[in-house]
């Protein structure tokens, strides 16, 4: 355990965290813009500025990438913490005027107008990166990164071209605070030539990433459920049967145990996927038995059950 | 031949030394960059075409740059029995001239800049005679080497063989020394030889001047599977040309080091990070591992004993941002070059996490005379706290463009001497130190003395380059010129850096354009230092220095552009 003090507070925590959980943990504001508590921390927006007085030598360090120390002592809204908070808004307004998320964070750290000698830009993008390491960290598809450096730098599909990596799951979208990127469902895509048309019928369009993706339609209802290329990836993965995602969640059906057909003999526990189905025993005689918490409709435990026991 | 151990390094020498002093003319070319820019190339060949037409038994040797980049291309002579004599600049049309001056034992006066009676060799701290007693006229009358005004006040450590041998040659490298100071370090204890660089007092001549030795104690006391060694030449300041001399004069020098250093901290893979604005550096240091690999200087069971090491010659795309350890870390590793957050540090988790330490190409380059000659040698150079030499770059409006190598604790303004003094004609209104990463000093500055201790005080640092600045340029305009470097090599993580390079370019861009107001000057000011705080690197943390440092000691020349005059 190590002792340290933010803001005059004396608090005890576990080696190894940062003063951005640490803060975080003892309900001490911070604010930040790259950080994510499911990702690995980046550095990059600077919002995070604490200062910190380590064996009487003061440094101003970013709170979500810096490991605490014993006798550690963090202010996390010194004045030149506030003037650093600042700054950072007054140039990311700057460059991205028109994000509400970006407005609001500028509204709490004391910017309500960029000095008018700042040019406005038009980006919406603020280089946090935060798409980026979802991708690769959550998703581990990897299909966006960093390109360029520098002033020039932004986030892209390698060779600007349509990523053969994206699998549409929407993560960076999820991700993004100035929601710049946007995924776009589309029921009927067509391609329109002079000579006449092409049907590609359901696509997600990831326009930022110049990737349009088939959509897999549920063997049910016919509705749209996620692009196919998502699901084989996630269904490889986890290594799923051919028919997994056959079916979306409202036509997902759980599998009816007729007890009188059910001879007990375990096949269709041994053969699902999920562990969704175990033997029990009723009234003295062994039966199959479903959990459907576990169960994903995938409908291996029907085709399996030597006496039709279950539909 | 493989040198197996000490007394094969011992033959070497002495065949090399003795096929030297034997020879009846040497004639030296300086093919540095600096020397070819001026037609070196084209010197050694008419050399060569008339030694051959005149039949003169003599040597044509490429050798690397002297520091009197003002007066290339150079040609050395040395005639047994007679001192060295230096001419320059000589153009291919004075070969013919020279060699028949050389067959009839005279000289070519117009072209003689200096001669040298005796040399000193800093590792063996032997003496090289060139002529005993008096020369005779006319060479009496030409100024000795150590009373010469541009080498009279420097002292040659780190480029002691830049200029001298032959850098395509290990033989020559080790008849001047070369590899003893390794020899030395393999027969002493690894602690023996961190503490040798402890007691020099030796500082990183990246500009900011860590204790050497205490980078090398806390990599070799870390914990790792693997310890790396890594040359930092990735010298992208617009200015100076400090590392590409030294790799281009005398590139086993700095593989001499890093298998110190590396035998020192327990690392037995080293790096060497050049950027690949240096081809004839890149082409020596790659010809100079091959050699030392080939005479089995590299690899297993050096010197016969147990230390092994093996080096790789990695070429660098030319960001500046890789000069700052981490980003060339994070470079070596295959990605983008930027800098990462300490600690951890490298010495503790460097390269692919291991211990690793950094070091400045002319760091490395003073090691293996602090090895041979001993720490307390090297820390009696220069002042306290400040001990040894530094190299630097002389530009600007100064009289000779020039590369010197000086003790510590000498001033600004004998410095600028040494390179002939303002240019003709000039006045002296700043002096720039570290490129623009040092910010500006005003004229008066010239009494500091070249110490890490007083230029940082000053705000500046201890770089390689000093340009000197005449009263004709405007500092906001020079500001500028600054800003836009960094604009071009901020490496784009640190929104303060990214964002705020970009619009303080803008603004001292109005201002220059005559469009700016007084309240530009204090968005500057209020600027600054959150931009220092805010930023994770050294890059970063100096681009408001530019304009700071210029706002504090020339805020006229900034109301000129606004007052409109």
């Amino acid at each position: 355990m190590i002792t340290l003090t933010i803001n005059g507070k004396k608090i005890k925590a576990q080696a190894g965290r940062t003063i951005l959980e640490v803060a975080r943990d003892n309900d001490i504001h911070i604010p930040t813009l790259c950080y994510s508590d499911a990702l690995k921390p980046a550095g990059n927006c600077r919002l995070c500025t604490v200062e910190v007085i380590c064996e009487s030598r003061t440094t101003l360090e970013t709170s979500c990438n810096y490991l605490i120390q014993e006798g550690m002592q963090v202010e996390t809204a010194s004045e030149r913490v506030q003037a650093v908070r600042k700054l950072v808004m007054e140039l990311l307004l700057a460059r991205c005027p028109n994000p509400k998320k970006l407005r609001e964070v500028g509204f709490e750290v004391g910017v309500d107008a960029v000095p008018p000698q700042f040019s406005l830009e038009n980006e919406y993008c603020i280089l946090c990166g935060l798409c980026v390491r979802s991708c690769s960290e959550i998703v581990q598809a990897d299909a966006i990164d960093f390109e360029g450096s520098g002033i020039n730098k932004k986030v892209a599909v390698p060779f600007n071209e349509t990523s053969p990596d994206c699998i549409g799951c929407g993560s960076c979208v999820f991700t993004c605070p100035t929601q710049v990127i946007k995924m776009q469902d589309m029921d009927d895509a067509k391609i329109i030539y002079v000579e006449g048309e092409e049907d590609l019928g359901p696509q997600r369009m990831m326009r930022n990433w110049k990737t349009e993706l088939n959509l897999k339609m549920c063997k049910g209802c016919g509705n749209p459920l996620a692009p196919e290329k998502q699901l084989t990836s996630l269904r490889d993965k986890m290594i799923l049967p051919m028919e997994f995602f056959d079916y979306c969640q409202t036509c997902r059906a759980y599998p009816e145990i007729d007890e009188e057909k059910c001879l007990g003999c375990g096949g269709c526990s041994d053969n699902c996927p999920c562990c969704a189905l175990e033997l029990k025993e009723v009234e003295k005689e062994i039966k199959a038995n479903c959990y459907t918490g576990n169960c994903t409709g995938c409908r291996i435990c029907i085709d399996i059950c030597p006496n039709g026991a279950i539909s | 031949m493989k040198i197996k151990n000490e007394s094969d390094l011992k033959k070497i020498s002495d065949k090399t030394k003795d096929a030297l002093v034997s020879s009846e003319v040497r004639i030296h070319v300086g093919t540095a960059t600096c020397g070819l820019a001026k037609g070196a190339h084209l010197v050694k060949e008419a050399l060569e075409t008339e030694v051959k037409n005149q039949k003169l038994k003599a040597q044509v040797v490429e050798v690397g740059c002297n520091g009197m980049c003002h007066h290339e291309p150079i040609v050395d002579v040395i005639q047994k029995g007679k001192p060295k004599i230096t001419y320059g600049p000589l153009t291919p049309d004075q070969a013919a001239p020279l060699v028949k001056a050389i067959k009839k034992g005279t000289i070519l006066p117009e072209q003689v800049i200096f001669r040298t009676d005796e040399e000193e060799n800093l590792v063996t701290g032997e003496s090289l005679n060139y002529s005993p007693g008096e020369p005779a006229e006319p060479v009496k009358k030409i100024t000795e080497y150590r009373k010469h005004p541009f080498y009279q006040k420097q002292q040659k450590i780190a480029l002691r063989n830049a200029g001298r041998i032959d850098p395509s040659s290990i033989e020559e490298y080790i008849s001047f020394g070369g590899y003893r100071g390794l020899a030395q370090a393999l027969n002493m204890p690894p602690e023996k030889v961190i503490q040798e660089v402890i007691t020099s007092g030796l500082r990183g001549r990246g500009g900011a001047g860590f204790p050497t030795g205490a980078k090398w104690k806390a990599c070799q006391e870390a914990q790792g599977t693997t310890k790396y060694v890594v040359a930092n030449g990735s010298e992208g300041d617009p200015d100076i040309g400090m590392h590409r001399s030294m790799m281009e004069g005398d590139p086993h020098s700095v593989l001499e080091a890093m298998m110190i250093a590396a035998y020192a901290v327990g690392a037995s893979k080293g790096y060497i990070y050049i950027s690949n604005n240096y081809p004839l550096a890149l082409d020596k240091i790659r010809e100079a591992v091959r050699q030392a690999r080939d005479h089995g200087l590299l690899g297993e069971k050096i010197l016969g004993t147990n230390f092994s090491f093996e080096v790789t010659v990695d070429q660098g795309g030319g960001a500046y941002v890789c000069g700052e350890e981490t980003a060339l870390i994070t470079s070596l590793e295959g990605s983008y070059g930027e800098p990462r957050p300490r600690p951890p540090f490298p010495a503790q988790k460097g390269l692919w996490d291991q211990p690793t330490v950094v070091n400045n190409i002319e760091t490395l380059a003073n090691i293996p005379a602090i090895i041979a000659r001993g720490g307390s040698w090297f820390s009696s150079i220069g002042t306290k706290g400040n001990t040894g030499t530094k190299v630097l770059s002389l530009n600007g409006s100064i009289q000779n463009s020039c590369l010197v190598e000086v003790p510590l604790g000498i001033s600004l303004k004998e410095i600028i001497e040494i390179g002939g003094g303002v240019s003709t004609g000039k006045k002296l209104k700043a002096i720039t130190i570290g490129g623009p990463s040092g910010g500006v000093l005003p004229a008066k500055s010239a009494k500091l003395s070249l110490t890490y201790d007083e230029l940082n005080k000053e705000g500046s640092l201890l770089g390689s380059g000093i340009t000197v600045i005449d009263d004709e340029v405007n500092m906001a305009d020079l500001a500028q010129y600054f800003l836009t470097f960094f604009k071009e090599e901020t490496c784009g993580k640190c929104t303060t850096c990214r964002e705020g390079v970009k619009k303080m370019s803008e603004i001292v861009g109005e201002i220059c354009q005559g469009r700016g107001a007084m309240e530009d000057l204090t968005l500057l000011e209020r600027m600054s230092q959150p931009m220092i705080d805010g930023s994770l690197c050294a890059l970063g943390k100096t681009v408001p220095i530019a304009v700071t440092s210029t706002m504090k000691h020339f805020k006229n020349d900034y109301s000129a552009y606004i007052k409109g005059t």
